[in-house]
């Protein structure tokens, strides 16, 4: 039995000689291949009288023409019409290839398609015609000539020009134009501008073309002028619409045409009206060029001949003959922009001296309507030529297929024999007869049976190999396709798709990857349940077979063979089997006890899933296809949930909430986005400061996201009780380990890097530090900051040292903001339930503390810089305080010392309180005796007095200065002290005037208190004299007693 | 000791944050007042009586696992540190750090169990745990009590004396995710569930198991550091034991698939059935002849 391994009944060269999709490229001697190849269409005949037997497809074009013949009152316009690659110009080609006019009667000019260039499809319609049009080409030749492809570019457009200038004749309005039509008549109209008093028209397009940008655009290579003036000489692909204008001939969005437009006021606003019509204003242009083209070609000539007048003498010469004129055009779209003169001969009916024209031409709908008027009111028929033309695309491809085996040769050569012999039926089907002498191929039904066949209609059975009955449906629904057509379907499914089957089928490569992506490669199973367990190229390779030969079911065993396709694996559930004969018993198997599955929530009916199973986009993107935007959010949904639910912060005191500062944090790193599912995938992916998880187009991943989705929509593992069907091939066990295996992994590498990103400890230690350091700031001693409470108690008094003052609104900010607690409550405590702070992790909170008394300054700086970006309130805070600090320390700390320096030399050794004491006492008896002064301040003598006695000893108590520590760091740790000193020396300042000043005023009004010593010496030793003299009265009166 | 009931307001954390304090507080020991002062600060927290607070039972939990001592001596009693790993300060990796010390509170939970089931005095949360490591970890529980839950608990026959209304079944919770022994999945409120898993607890005692053994010989060792995970005198405690006590099934079995996956052990399949030792999670058994730890925390 011969082996399929490997096996091609074709060659690649074949496919090139033999399959011509495109007729315009199929020699016109090729009539063989052409015939071999065609398949019969369904047209339909929207047009037209009914024609004998109607309904035989392209036969009915040729009755059509047939019937026609002999009318010499008339010509004949038979359209062929219908989409691009549909079939058009292949009918045209085979009313041409069965045409069997009598050529006495008749005079065939036939254009196909092949033709490329506008001045070889002047030649040939010259040369076709009875006349002698030798000085027309020459004169054409002329005017291309010697000219360079720049200047001719140059030449229409300044055709175009005069055209617009001169030629084109305003619209005038039409007997029952409605209202639409009006305004774009006159929309046109004003387009081409106004004439002057010379009929030169001014202010429209003619002078728009002119400015230079607009000229440079329009002239630019690869615009439309470039691509016509190309089609003059170079054999280019024509199609649809080449020689029509568009948007990018304009210069939109050039960066020179505002400045250009600014010299010219009334240019700029017609540019405006221009910008605002632009379909308008290209169908100007379109209608301008066809104009120019003829001049540009010297088609038009005041002397000597034009197209027409050759096919005005042609038709007379016809008619002398008695002959009519048979004119086959397979595309009118190539005679493009100059159509016109090819028109109006259709447009020329026959007369006494014209002879008769019998057209028949191709176009595509769209040309087809621009037809002008003159000539599509005149068509006789319309065939219309539609993509279902060919609805048996089997059949269709199957006579390639057949005609690629057999080979170009050998069409030819059946064909000659044909010819000679009369056959009809002359193609042979290579199948039946490619084997040794004759015969039908040896493995001819091997073949049929394992990859099938078409019937095509004169062949028979067409075996479909390489393809089959599957793979043919998704080569034809390939999803690269944008127009679906014959054409586009034998481009791809035999020219393309056989070179490259053959090329991989002898490597033993086929089908490559660039066949799955090209073929229609929808999947509904997950690829592990059909190559489960194996990997590598081979395994890719299966499983692109097993989806585009198999649609994800086994494949036949000829179909591995033929493409040496690895065997397939048993998947998951075999190996899960219940296995009593086994000599290795496997590791792991279903327990053949259980009947019912544990994971069931009860017994109960299994009931037939309700949804129909989602996951088919997942298998999708597991070929490589883009996820669809829904199924990406939704995974990124499902995922981030199931993963956030896993987040268990609070066992690291850690709790994020609404609106707070960590769930902020939080958020910002971990968030829906940092599920990246490539590049292809919808939306962003978290950026930096964000962590990032990976899914790939793997097996592990699909299994996971598979797994995920089962688990978000039913919370259990239970396969009979879902609400869309469980995976197939899948283990519950399986499924259920790879989802808790990674949520943990997801959620620990959040929490991880939450912890270390963010440091939440950390955060709770600066909040209390800094608040610890403005209430240092606010005069609390650290020796008063103790415990966590003590940092966090409010504070109502605050210092009043001036140098100070613009320490204490930022001190004040952050001792009346509740932030230190909220942070503590959210980084450091324990909660539960919704209520707050349970307790507070003083340990970790307080640990700062050391850092922060002994260098506040540095300390603030750091957390500023730390807390930029995560926390800027803190950093605010921190950065403000520590720039009052710096800035106020220097001044503050020179009038602590002067004040404590000056205030203890004035109290001379004694405490502040006793001398406060003494000039109470000294202020009073000079207010009850009206001479304290000054009279007015004895309040603030008071108040000084209280300072004083209340004045701390600490604040007079001997320090050293240390000038290597930073003045800042000073200032705060001299805030115990160094307002005191400030407020104690001016309160002593106080007192002192007004004691000096009592003195005084004393001094003035008793003589003797010129010497306030001597009047309380003598005070005293009265006071002394008289205690003496009381005591002794005392003693008497005692003694009495 | 109702861990769940009278003291349902103590939680691991708050073990977490008073071992912390009283580490750091060294040797001398910190009275009730103190602690609450220090770790209660009134503007932060509402002054309430510690016992009314998450304070007091956990001191009183903390005491229980041996994690904290009072000193009754001289005057007022203080508490204290028990063993000074306890309450260690944290080092560059604080969630491994906050992970050792809920181990250890497991570890102290699994090394009271057998006393205390032996002196008839085993603790609400310990039977809790024993019965939920049983479930099936493929079907999670509701972590609503009403409904179903309540009729899994009360099926269970631990609804007496361990689980019985939904404060104590919220307090359980906590101490199973704390400890290691449960994972929590939710979409919202209504879909918020709970799963029997060990992996976390078993984790962190991986170094010291034998690096390779009889699959049976390495989960006695197993179940004699942590008990409460399925030791037979422990499931024998419950009000429904399990039917086929030498099938190692539920929570453990799930765990050691689950280790095996993350590659922390290797369960080699068993030579000859005399030796195989079977799990079974759901309707799928494993049979294993050893295992092997590839690779232990350092936690």
């Amino acid at each position: 039995m011969t082996s399929m391994k490997g096996y091609r009944c074709w060659e690649s060269e074949a496919v090139r000689q033999t399959v011509y999709s495109d007729i315009g490229a199929l020699p016109a001697d090729a009539d063989a291949l052409f015939l071999a190849a065609h398949t019969p269409m369904s047209l339909e005949h929207p047009h037209g009288r009914a024609v004998a037997g109607e309904g035989a497809g392209e036969r009915d074009v040729l009755n059509a023409l047939r019937e026609s013949v002999g009318d010499q009152e008339r010509n004949t316009l038979i359209a062929v019409t219908g989409g691009s690659g549909a079939g058009k110009s292949h009918v045209v080609r085979w009313v041409h290839a069965n045409l069997d006019l009598d050529e006495n009667r008749y005079h065939v000019l036939y254009v196909p398609r092949a033709i490329q260039t506008i001045r070889e499809l002047l030649r040939r319609i010259v040369e076709g015609l009875p006349v002698d049009g030798g000085q027309f080409m020459e004169r054409i030749d002329a005017a291309v000539g010697g000219v360079g492809k720049d200047e001719l570019k140059d030449r229409l457009l300044e055709g175009m020009r005069s055209v617009l200038t001169w030629n084109l004749e305003y619209q005038q309005p039409r007997e029952g134009e409605t209202e639409a039509e009006a305004k774009a008549r006159q929309d046109r109209n004003s387009f081409l501008g106004s004439r002057d008093e010379t009929g030169k028209r001014r202010g429209g397009l003619a002078d728009l073309l002119s400015l230079e940008p607009v000229n440079t655009a329009m002239l630019a290579a690869g615009g439309t002028i470039d691509r016509v003036i190309d089609s003059i000489f170079e054999s280019t692909s024509r199609r649809d619409g080449e020689a029509e204008f568009t948007r990018s001939d304009l210069p939109l969005k050039k960066a020179g045409m505002l400045r250009a437009l600014r010299k010219d006021e009334i240019l700029a606003d017609f540019w405006s009206t221009v910008t605002a019509d632009l379909d308008m204003v290209i169908a100007i242009l379109d209608e301008a060029a066809k104009a120019a083209m003829g001049k540009v070609l010297g088609l038009r000539t005041q002397d000597g001949d034009t197209l027409d007048a050759l096919f005005r003498q042609a038709r007379q010469a016809l008619k002398q003959q008695g002959k009519e004129l048979v004119m086959l055009f397979e595309d009118l779209a190539q005679f493009g922009l100059i159509d016109g003169e090819l028109y109006d001969q259709f447009a020329t009916q026959p007369g006494e001296g014209m002879a008769p024209l019998r057209v028949v031409f191709a176009v595509t709908d769209g040309p087809f309507e621009k037809i002008v008027d003159t000539v599509r009111t005149r068509i006789a028929h319309r065939f219309v030529v539609s993509d279902d033309s060919l609805a048996d695309r089997p059949a269709f491809l199957g006579r390639y297929l057949n005609l690629v085996r057999l080979g170009r040769d050998e069409v030819r050569e059946k064909w000659r024999a044909a010819q000679e012999d009369k056959q009809r039926d002359w193609v042979a089907n290579a199948c039946d007869s490619r084997g040794p002498g004759g015969d039908p191929c040896p493995i001819r039904q091997r073949c049929h049976e394992g990859f099938g066949t078409v019937e095509v209609p004169g062949l028979g059975e067409v075996g479909l190999y390489p393809y089959n009955e599957v793979a043919l449906r998704r080569a034809l629904q390939r999803p690269t396709i944008q127009h679906r057509s014959p054409r586009a379907d034998l481009d791809f499914c035999v020219s393309d798709a056989l070179v490259v089957a053959h090329t991989h089928i002898g490597r033993l490569t086929y089908p490559p990857a660039r066949t799955f992506e090209q073929f229609e490669h929808t999947v509904h199973r997950q690829r592990a349940a059909l190559v489960r367990d194996q990997t590598g190229d081979e395994a890719d390779r299966l499983y692109r077979a097993l989806v585009l030969w198999g649609d994800e079911q086994p494949l036949a065993p000829i179909v591995h063979e033929a493409f040496a396709l690895p065997a397939a694996t048993e998947h998951r559930n075999a190996a899960l089997a219940p296995t009593t004969e086994s000599a290795v018993e496997p590791r792991r198997r279903r327990d053949p006890a259980s009947q019912s599955s544990p994971t069931k929530r009860g017994a109960k009916n299994i009931e037939p899933p309700d949804e129909k199973n989602p996951l088919q986009p997942l298998f999708q993107w597991r070929t490589g296809e883009p996820m669809a935007d829904k199924e990406t959010r939704h995974y990124r949904e499902l995922l981030f949930t199931l993963v956030q639910s896993r987040i268990n912060l609070d066992e690291h005191l850690v709790h994020p909430r609404t609106s707070s500062v960590a769930m902020d944090m939080l958020s910002g790193y971990f968030k829906k986005a940092s599920f990246d599912f490539g590049a292809d995938a919808q939306g962003r992916t978290a950026g930096a400061g964000s962590i990032q998880f990976r899914l790939e187009r793997n097996d592990a991943d699909v299994e996971l996201l598979m797994a995920a989705r089962w688990y978000y929509d039913h919370f259990h593992w239970d396969p009979d009780s879902g609400k869309w069907p469980w995976p197939e091939s899948s283990d519950p066990l399986d499924l259920a380990l790879t989802l808790e295996q990674k949520l943990d992994e997801w959620a620990d590498a959040v929490v991880d890097g939450f912890l270390d990103w963010f440091d939440p400890a950390q955060i709770a230690k600066t909040a209390v530090a800094v608040r610890t350091i403005a209430l240092m700031c606010a005069g609390v001693s650290p020796k008063a900051l103790n415990t966590l409470e003590d940092s966090l108690e409010p504070l109502a008094d605050f210092p009043t040292a001036p140098a100070w003052r613009p320490v204490l609104d930022p001190t004040a900010g952050i001792l009346s903001n509740p932030l230190a607690t909220e942070l503590l409550a959210e980084f450091a405590t324990v909660r539960q339930g919704e209520g707050g702070a349970g307790l507070v992790d003083a340990a970790t909170a307080l640990g700062d503390l050391p850092a922060a008394v002994a260098a506040p300054v540095a300390y603030l700086d750091d957390a500023a810089k730390r807390y930029n970006t995560d926390i800027p309130i803190i950093a605010a805070a921190a950065k403000k305080l520590r720039t009052a600090v710096v800035s106020s320390a220097p001044a503050l700390l020179e009038d602590a010392w002067s004040a404590k320096d000056r205030l203890k030399e004035g109290l001379s050794g004694d405490k502040s309180s006793v001398v406060a004491k003494a000039a109470e006492a000294i202020g009073r008896r000079a207010k009850e005796a009206n001479l304290f002064r000054p009279a007015d301040g004895y309040q603030n003598f008071e108040n000084a007095l209280k300072t004083l006695i209340e004045l701390p000893t600490t604040v007079l108590r001997d320090r050293e200065r240390n000038p290597s520590r930073p003045q800042g760091d000073t200032a705060i740790l001299a805030q115990d002290w160094a307002s005191g000193a400030v407020e104690g020396d001016a309160a002593f300042a106080t007192v002192r005037r007004a004691i000096e000043a009592t003195r005084e005023e004393c001094r003035r009004n008793t003589p003797e208190f010129a010497e306030l010593d001597e009047i309380e010496k003598r005070i005293q030793v009265k006071a002394d004299a008289i205690r003496k003299s009381l005591e002794s009265a005392s003693g008497a009166v005692d003694s009495d007693a | 000791m109702d861990y769940l009931t009278t003291y349902a307001r103590g939680a691991a954390p708050s073990l977490l944050v008073i071992s912390r304090y009283l580490a750091a507080a060294g040797s001398s020991g910190q009275t009730s007042e103190q602690l609450q002062r220090a770790l209660q600060p009134r503007p932060m927290i509402k002054e309430v009586a510690p016992r009314a607070s998450l304070l007091g039972p956990a001191l009183r939990i903390g005491e229980h696992l041996g994690l904290f001592e009072q000193d009754k001596a001289g005057g007022e009693q203080s508490w204290r540190l028990r063993t000074t790993a306890a309450g260690k300060s944290r080092t560059s990796n604080a969630r491994e750090d906050d992970r050792a010390f809920y181990a250890r509170v497991f570890g102290a939970l699994n090394a009271r169990a057998l006393a205390d089931v032996e002196a008839n005095d085993l603790s609400d949360l310990a039977l809790g745990i024993i019965w939920f490591c049983q479930r099936d970890p493929l079907v999670p529980l509701n972590t609503a009590w009403d409904g179903e839950t309540e009729t899994v608990v009360k099926s269970a026959g631990i609804r007496s004396n361990a689980i019985f209304n939904a404060a104590q079944w919220l307090a359980f919770r906590r101490w199973a995710v704390h400890l290691g022994v449960a994972t929590l999945t939710e979409r919202n409120s209504k879909n918020s569930y709970i799963s029997a898993d060990c992996t976390r607890a078993i984790e962190p005692i991986l170094s010291s198991m034998p690096v390779r053994a009889r699959a049976d010989t390495w989960i006695s060792h197993l179940l004699a550091t942590l008990p409460v995970l399925g030791h037979p005198r422990l499931l024998r405690v419950l009000p429904v034991p399990p039917t086929e006590p030498d099938v190692i099934s539920g929570s453990l079995a799930f765990a050691l698939l689950k280790l095996e996956r993350r590659g922390k052990v290797q369960l080699v399949p068993a030579a000859d059935a005399s030796n195989t030792m079977v799990l079974r999670v759901a309707n799928t058994i494993t049979r294993i002849g050893e295992i092997r730890v590839l690779e232990a925390s350092t936690a």
